[in-house]
């Protein structure tokens, strides 16, 4: 439904925001562009909207090329058949509801009779369930209100693709939440085709169908959900996508049985998920959800992958407990049940599970964010 | 065959009409060229049937000017108000593109030869027409292009109740007693002094701005201003004032103002009018202009209206009113040299306004 | 098929036209448009200036060579010191004081509660349409050392020996032409004011900083683009001014540059030399070039500052608790010189036959007759029918096009907005005089293609050329305010670029919009300059009916004409008001 390729935009004064990408969303599918700010998932999402002019690439949407730096032609936005959530909301605030959202039908091409028009917007609103507040000025709304009209606005005209620009940012964790929820069974509803853009990594996971993991103006990696948090192919995806233990290693035998082999870490040697054709001597880099440390105490029965440490902090989380234990130099996270817990300064043993021992090819992608494990 | 013959009597009784018109015409007894061209211009003239005047007399009194020749000779005469700076540099402007929306207009003395030499400002045999302009042939400018339509003296405007009559000054070196230090309003285009030095000589002119400027006089930007000042007691005197509107007008209102002529001499002021060489209306415009003073109609209008007057008229309001005092018009060729050479910036230098 | 049901399809893309139409690009078209009237209206009078400031020896009726005799007799001169120190002087206190002003009201009115601020509002409009010669002289009569009626009851009440104050020094005249520039400042800064976020302002507050330093630390950084804006446009406009430094700063013998092109154009001993205020101009428009490249630099990150955004926007009013009182005592004494005060002179001046000081004795003169022979003044119909068609097609046009080119240069999808923003703020930095001798140039030349010579077209076109600046910073600074989504929104969801300009964003605009549009209305009919060189028997306007009555003295009926424009004001900013305030309510209140 939506293509994009090759895509480049380089904003005046030099700055190279989006550097080349490619994806396609097929009919119906949510997909996600995740990434910090300034990775250029916002410019690559206003260009396919048509809000910014690419350098080169080609854009198509269903079988029309609106965008296409080879062919010269660029369709306005007004002409391209979509939906956009903004950011802001963008509910114009010199109207009601009802007119925020029956502008598209009013002042577009597509225009339709008076009493259809009605039932259409009623039907969006309530879609959305505002058609309890049709007659309310814009500004008297809500931030979750405000976010829903804007919904409702976009939906109306049924476009071909639904553009979402970190709709959710602007509104309160617990609204934050609730909305993902519904936002998710109302596009399911709809089997509308939709691009969505965000910088959290919990909305992108629960929300798509597809996530394609953006930094520094390319797509870093791209999957399904699961793929991409079970399995990131590097450090920034790992790093990005939830908490992780970063170590750095060094292939010592490659040669274990099932893909796994045996790596030199600073907090001892580890059995890992090896990648394909790793190597003896290899350096590596060794990636571990805290979720996938076991921490006990006393001697277990078997020492493979175990090493000792204290507890430096522990944060109770309701249905877990969220550990930081140094080993060595290291500090360990580590996520556990919160049947237990381990005071401070406790000694205790890790587990590092063999299966959720990642190891991926050390790349030039370094330590981004502070929500993981590593060098004290 | 029919309609030729209704043609010709249509012909005939046009031409035996017109015929009857022209003979109706009456000569003016100021017509002094032949009754023919008389008769000539007037039929012309008619058969324009209007004309353009740039000019600056108050609107209210185009009606007391202009009436009279309007309904002698059933001439519509289009009157707007400009300045004579903005006049001519419209006729420049003209007359480079060769668009000609003029007929008669208001001119400075400076002006005309400017005018002349680009060839937009009519010669005509004034002195050969009009008896006024045989008798004072000083009304008429040395090439014949243009005529003083009517004069304006410049001298001193008192305050009559805060300065006592006694104290009013009666010569121009009266004016420069201490005690008025702070209370004169002066006219920043000096053009008083401009035709003062012709009299006085420059030397004496420029002593005498000195000694006025060490006076710190208020600098007022245009005659309205400055008798305002006087009326209002703001400034004492002015001396330079024009003895026209709006002196004329403020008195008559009760304003407490007057004016006197200053010793020894009160410089007359030219204002000029003149036929352009290209004329939409060119008959009307020559009529209109041999009327002006041929007739006494323009000047008892002028008179009746913002004490506008001709000094140089015998017999004229302003005449007597100059009657025995020392009058320095502005001279053709003084009024040419001064500009040219910027006098009046050079005394507002001197007097310290510039 | 036809064409129209064609471009109805065009999202078939079929037919031949279809597919040119669909090239189009609306935005495109409307850019090259404005761009091509801005350099039509803009261009002609800034090249003239140029060639005049070279040549001048067109004026005279000479031949036109090259020469730098203008620039030699405009910055040669032994006073030419003195006259750029007092210029400065001049300019920066009468604009720090207008925009001073400008912004402590804008910030009473559109932000706190103080009350009659819709009459502080309407009442900050009046001083335009006082005739700037009867202000000025209204405050001779008022402060003048010798009849200033102030001065005399202060001297009996204090029971001094000398008057305390005089209007002939440089306070003086930065004061008179400060209270003159105010309601113009005040709008500009108003417009920054309404659409700033007031949330940043509540920010401050939670953080225990009290009204004033918050208005300190957190409200003027925020408006200082908006400020700087303001202050260089008012920088120019005050040193170019000349009604109040031609009663004020003259008399003095004061030198500024305004009285040196004074004394070049309105010469009646000599040619007037328009090129000399060229060459003075061509230096204001490369200093002024400068100022404005400065200021662009400033608002190179406007973007922080967008604050009419779609989450909702609602100002909130500051409750200024007993300062209140405090701010309704200062804005009476404000209005009581920049209005009441030179208003009672022109009233007074209406009922007397020439303007004295006021007084018992000058009552008994005292009559109504000018009121009820106003009708007979020459041509008075005819004048308030043009100024009425003048006003209304100048103001309008002013704000249709400056909002239009705001949006490119705010917008900025295309390269030229900067240029279009120079181009729209030149020509305020060149004397009225000089752009009326340049259009009737023009104009003349032009009369066999393109006959508006001699017709009311070339006043308005006189008119819009000065008044496009204005306009342009006011809706510049508005547009800054507005947040792109919004315009956005409506692009994506299927409405082109020209409907999605009025329907959102002009529409969101109304309240600068219509500010700019009643100040722009104002000055078409205050100042007369423009219309006093190009007008016509048939294109009379009221501002040249005054200067005519004027120059012949007819003081009390040009007085009265006075009164009858402010009268014309208030009802149009009343109007424009509740305009203005309806659009407002709609946006925020039910």
């Amino acid at each position: 439904m939506l293509r994009v390729s090759s895509l480049v935009k380089t904003y005046d004064g030099g700055v190279q925001a989006v550097r080349g990408i490619d994806f396609e969303v097929a009919e119906g599918e949510f997909y996600t562009l995740l990434g910090p700010s300034g990775c250029g998932k916002t410019t690559t999402l206003r260009c396919v909207a048509g809000l910014e002019k690419p350098d080169q690439g080609e854009i198509s949407i269903g079988n029309d090329k609106v965008f296409s730096s080879e062919g010269n032609t660029s369709m306005p936005s007004h002409k391209r058949d979509i939906g956009m959530v903004f950011q802001s909301y963008a509910i114009w605030p010199h109207m009601t509801v009802f007119n925020n959202v029956a502008f598209p039908l009013r002042h577009s091409k597509r225009k339709v009779s008076k009493s259809n028009l009605r039932d259409r917007v009623m039907k969006a609103l309530s879609l959305v369930q505002l058609d309890a507040l049709a007659d309310r000025p814009a500004p008297f709304l809500s931030g979750g209100q405000q976010q829903r009209v804007a919904l409702a606005r976009a939906l109306i005209y049924e476009p071909r693709v639904l553009l979402l620009d970190e709709p959710l940012s602007n509104l309160d964790a617990k609204l934050r939440d609730e909305m993902r929820v519904e936002l998710k069974q109302l596009v399911n509803r709809l089997h509308i085709t939709s691009l969505y853009v965000t910088h959290d990594q919990a909305e992108a996971l629960a929300l798509s169908d597809r996530v394609a993991v953006m930094n520094q103006g390319t797509i870093i990696q791209e999957g399904r959900p699961r793929e991409i948090y079970l399995q990131p192919r590097d450090t920034f995806t790992a790093n990005f996508i939830g908490k992780t233990n970063l170590f750095e290693g060094k292939v010592v035998d490659g040669a274990q049985a099932e893909g796994m082999g045996l790596v030199e870490t600073p907090v001892g040697r580890l059995i890992c998920r090896l990648p394909n054709g790793a190597q003896k001597g290899d350096n590596v880099q060794i990636v571990i959800r805290p979720e996938g440390v076991d921490i006990f105490q006393g001697n277990p029965d078997n020492k493979i992958n175990v090493v000792e440490g204290n507890v430096i902090f522990a944060t109770f989380q309701g249905d877990s407990v969220e550990y930081q234990v140094r080993v060595g130099d290291y500090l360990c996270l580590v996520k556990s049940d919160s049947l237990h817990e381990f005071a401070k300064e406790r000694k205790v043993s890790l587990h590092f599970t063999p299966e959720r021992c990642l190891v991926i090819p050390k790349t030039k992608n370094s330590v981004i964010e502070s929500n993981q494990g590593g060098l004290l | 065959m029919r309609r030729l013959f209704l043609a010709n009597v249509l012909g005939v009784t046009l031409l035996l009409f017109s015929a009857a018109i022209a003979s109706a015409i009456d000569v003016p007894k100021w017509w002094i060229g032949s009754k023919g061209d008389y008769e000539k211009l007037v039929t012309a003239a008619k058969k324009e049937g209007k004309l353009v005047w740039w000019s600056h007399p108050d609107p209210e009194c185009r009606s007391l000017i202009l009436a009279p020749f309007e309904k002698r000779y059933g001439i519509q005469v289009e009157h707007t108000e400009y300045t004579t700076a903005q006049i001519v540099q419209r006729v420049l402007i003209e007359g480079a593109a060769g668009l000609y929306s003029v007929d008669v207009s208001n001119l400075s003395v400076h002006h005309i030869p400017r005018l002349e030499k680009r060839g937009l400002i009519k010669k005509l045999p004034y002195k050969q027409r009009v008896k006024t302009y045989r008798d004072i042939p000083e009304m008429i400018s040395p090439n014949s292009t243009a005529l003083i339509g009517y004069t304006s003296p410049r001298s001193l405007a008192y305050n009559t109740k805060k300065l006592p009559n006694d104290q009013v000054p009666r010569t121009y070196e009266e004016v420069l007693n201490p005690k008025f230090k702070g209370k004169i309003s002066v006219d920043t285009d000096l053009k008083e002094y401009i035709m003062l030095a012709q009299d006085w000589g420059m030397e004496k002119t420029k002593d005498y701005l000195r000694r006025l400027g060490a006076l710190k006089p208020k600098f007022h930007p245009n005659n309205t201003v400055i008798t305002q000042m006087v009326a209002a007691g703001e400034v004492l005197m002015a001396p330079g004032t024009i003895a026209r509107i709006p002196l004329y007008e403020f008195k008559r209102k009760g304003a407490p103002v007057d004016w006197r002529a200053l010793k020894p001499s009160v410089p007359l002021d030219l204002l000029l009018q003149g036929v352009m060489t290209h004329a939409p209306h060119p008959n009307a415009a020559e009529l209109f202009i041999y009327w002006m003073h041929g007739s006494g109609e323009w000047l008892a209008g002028m008179e009746k209206c913002g004490g506008y007057g001709h000094a140089m008229i015998p017999g004229s309001k302003l005449q007597k009113k100059l009657e025995g005092v020392k009058v320095v018009p502005f001279g053709w060729a003084w009024g040419v040299k001064s500009a040219k050479e910027g006098l009046g910036e050079q005394f507002r230098k001197i007097i310290g306004a510039e | 098929m036809t064409a129209a049901t064609d471009v109805q399809g065009l999202s078939t893309g079929n037919g031949l036209l279809a597919g040119y139409l669909e090239k189009i690009n609306v935005s495109r078209v409307v850019f090259v448009l404005v761009m091509a009237v801005l350099a039509y209206l803009m261009l002609g009078p800034l090249l003239f200036l140029l060639w005049d400031s070279f040549h001048p020896g067109w004026e005279i009726g000479d031949e036109t060579a090259f020469t730098l005799s203008s620039y030699i007799k405009a910055y040669t001169d032994k006073r030419f010191v003195e006259m750029l120190v007092n210029t400065t002087i001049f300019g920066l206190g009468a604009t720090a004081f207008s925009v001073g002003m400008g912004s402590i009201f804008a910030w009473l009115v559109e932000r706190t509660n103080m009350p009659f601020r819709n009459v502080t509002y309407a009442l900050l409009f009046a001083p335009i349409a006082i005739p700037g010669l009867v202000f000025a002289i209204s405050y001779i009569l008022l402060l003048s050392p010798d009849i200033g009626v102030l001065n005399k009851i202060l001297m009996v009440i204090f029971s001094l020996e000398e008057a305390p104050f005089t209007v002939y020094s440089m306070t003086g005249l930065i004061f008179v032409e400060g209270l003159r520039l105010t309601p113009g400042s005040f709008l500009m800064m108003a417009a920054v004011l309404k659409s700033m976020d007031p949330s940043l302002e509540e920010a401050g507050y939670t953080t225990g900083a009290g009204i004033l330093q918050t208005a300190r630390l957190i409200t003027a950084p925020l408006m200082l683009p908006g400020i700087l804006a303001a202050f260089i446009y008012y920088f120019i406009t005050v040193i170019e001014s000349f009604e109040i430094p031609a009663i004020i700063a003259l008399p003095m013998g004061l030198q500024l540059l305004t009285t040196k092109i004074f004394f070049a154009t309105h010469t009646t001993t000599q040619m007037p030399q328009y090129s000399v205020a060229a060459a003075i101009s061509v230096v204001f428009i490369l200093a002024s070039a400068g100022l404005v490249y400065l200021y662009t630099l400033s608002t190179k990150h406007s973007e922080r500052y967008t604050t009419i955004t779609g989450k909702g926007y609602r100002p909130r009013i500051i409750d200024l608790g007993k300062w209140r009182y405090a701010a309704v005592g200062f804005t009476v004494i404000f209005f009581s010189f920049s209005v009441i005060f030179p208003l009672l002179v022109l009233i007074w001046g209406s009922l007397l036959p020439y303007l004295q000081p006021p007084s018992l004795e000058a009552l008994e003169f005292a009559t109504f007759d000018s009121y009820l022979k106003v009708g007979n003044i020459p041509k008075f119909g005819l004048a308030m029918k043009n100024t009425l068609f003048v006003t209304f097609t100048v103001a309008t046009g002013t704000m249709l096009l400056s909002s239009l080119a705001a949006w490119f240069v705010v917008r900025g999808r295309i390269r030229g907005g900067r240029i279009m923003d120079l181009l729209a703020f030149l020509p305020h930095a060149i004397p009225s005089i000089v752009v009326a001798i340049g259009l009737i140039i023009f104009y003349v030349k032009m009369h066999r293609s393109l006959p508006i010579y001699g017709s009311i077209w070339i006043i308005i076109i006189g008119l819009l050329t000065k008044r496009i600046s204005y306009g342009s910073r006011i809706m510049i600074g508005a547009m800054f305010q507005l947040h792109k989504e919004l315009e956005e929104a409506s692009e994506v969801c299927g409405v082109g670029w020209l409907k999605t300009f009025f329907l959102v964003t002009l529409r969101l605009l109304i309240p600068a919009f219509v500010n700019g549009w009643l100040y722009s209305a104002l000055l078409s009919i205050a100042l007369f300059t423009i219309p006093v060189m190009l007008y016509t028997p048939k294109s009379i306007v009221f501002s040249v009916l005054i200067w005519n009555l004027w120059e012949n003295a007819k003081v009390q009926e040009a007085c009265v004409v006075g009164v009858l424009m402010v009268v014309i004001t208030f009802t149009l900013v009343f109007v424009g008001q509740y305009f203005a305030s309806r659009a407002r309510v709609q946006q925020t209140l039910t």
